[in-house]
């Protein structure tokens, strides 16, 4: 859907959206790129793109490995890979008593199930609930 | 929107507890939930305690997400700001601050000084505005979501996001006109 626009919704887009033509919701972006060919839709971008150089001097911070790595550590690992490692301990004739201890490592490593409730968090498609206190 | 949900394939993997999945969910998530939770807290460690807690959430729930209800990114980031909230919540009930404190706001030690104070600057006039101000900039302008998932996160229509985006705009243009004017005076 594309959406008619005129310079004064021009203008509006950009006090909220800024100058860049991107972050503009899609169905505007064709009528836009129009209006924003002519000298008054030119100046209005330009303002705004002012105030987004501005904003970008506040860069991202980099995310460490360490950070990563314990993110990802903290993931669960699937019920087949956990049952792969039951049977690579198995065919090596581990002895029944650390057979019993690796069966009890891969229990700990299956996969929460699905229907575990998240414990008071946001689930997904709860976006309303997940905004009460907004 | 969320049938064209780009991250509905990869989150199915990490809910089936595929590895591989997980490593590239984290690669493509976490700097977007970090910088998130660094701008609303300005407090690294703070931030880094929030992404934890924000794919503590996502592992928890991966396997019983439902495409064609919500974005996962913006799920995500609904998790993320709720989680901030609350830590800004108890922050002002310790200290009885009602802004984030400021901490260093510049990444990278190649940043220079000059370069430093401007980012501070930034940080400090987005801090001063209004909380949903601050959250509707932060969500648009710094990660990129568009304007129906920024609404859809803060839980307000596009109409209400995109006021909330132009008063946040109009206050932040305010705050460096006011601060170049101290600048020409000294």
């Amino acid at each position: 859907m594309t959406e008619q626009l005129d310079l004064a919704r021009f203008r509006a887009l950009a006090d909220a959206y800024g100058g860049s033509l991107a972050r503009w919701p899609a169905a505007y972006r064709s009528a836009a790129t129009r209006l924003a060919a002519t000298s008054e839709g030119a100046d209005v971008l330009a303002a705004a793109a002012m105030l987004d150089d501005r904003l970008d001097a506040w860069r991202d911070r980099p995310v460490t490995n360490g950070l990563s790595a314990r993110i990802v550590a903290g993931a669960p690992m699937s019920a087949s890979l956990a049952s792969r490692a039951r049977l690579w301990w198995s065919g090596i004739g581990v002895a029944a008593a650390l057979a019993g201890a690796a069966a009890g490592t891969a229990a700990v490593l299956v996969t929460v199930p699905a229907d575990q409730a998240v414990d008071g968090g946001t689930s997904f498609g709860e976006l309303a609930d997940a905004g009460d206190d907004l | 929107m969320s049938e064209q949900d780009p991250d509905a394939g990869l989150v199915a993997r990490v809910g089936r507890g595929d590895a591989a999945a997980t490593r590239l969910l984290v690669a493509a998530k976490l700097p977007r939930v970090l910088a998130l939770a660094a701008r609303m807290l300005r407090d690294t460690a703070a931030a880094e305690d929030v992404a934890q807690e924000a794919f503590l959430r996502v592992w928890r729930t991966a396997g019983a997400w439902q495409p064609g209800r919500a974005r996962f990114d913006t799920w995500l980031h609904t998790v993320v700001l709720n989680l901030c909230r609350d830590r800004l919540r108890r922050r002002r009930e310790v200290t009885g601050e009602t802004l984030p404190e400021p901490v260093d706001p510049a990444p990278g030690a190649e940043t220079t000084l000059l370069e430093a104070e401007r980012a501070r600057q930034v940080a400090d006039a987005i801090a001063a505005l209004p909380d949903r101000q601050r959250e509707a900039i932060l969500l648009v302008h710094y990660q990129d979501l568009s304007g129906a998932e920024a609404a859809a996160a803060l839980g307000v229509s596009v109409e209400a996001l995109e006021s909330l985006l132009a008063r946040g705009r109009r206050g932040l243009r305010a705050s460096f006109a006011l601060a170049q004017e101290r600048d020409d005076r000294d």
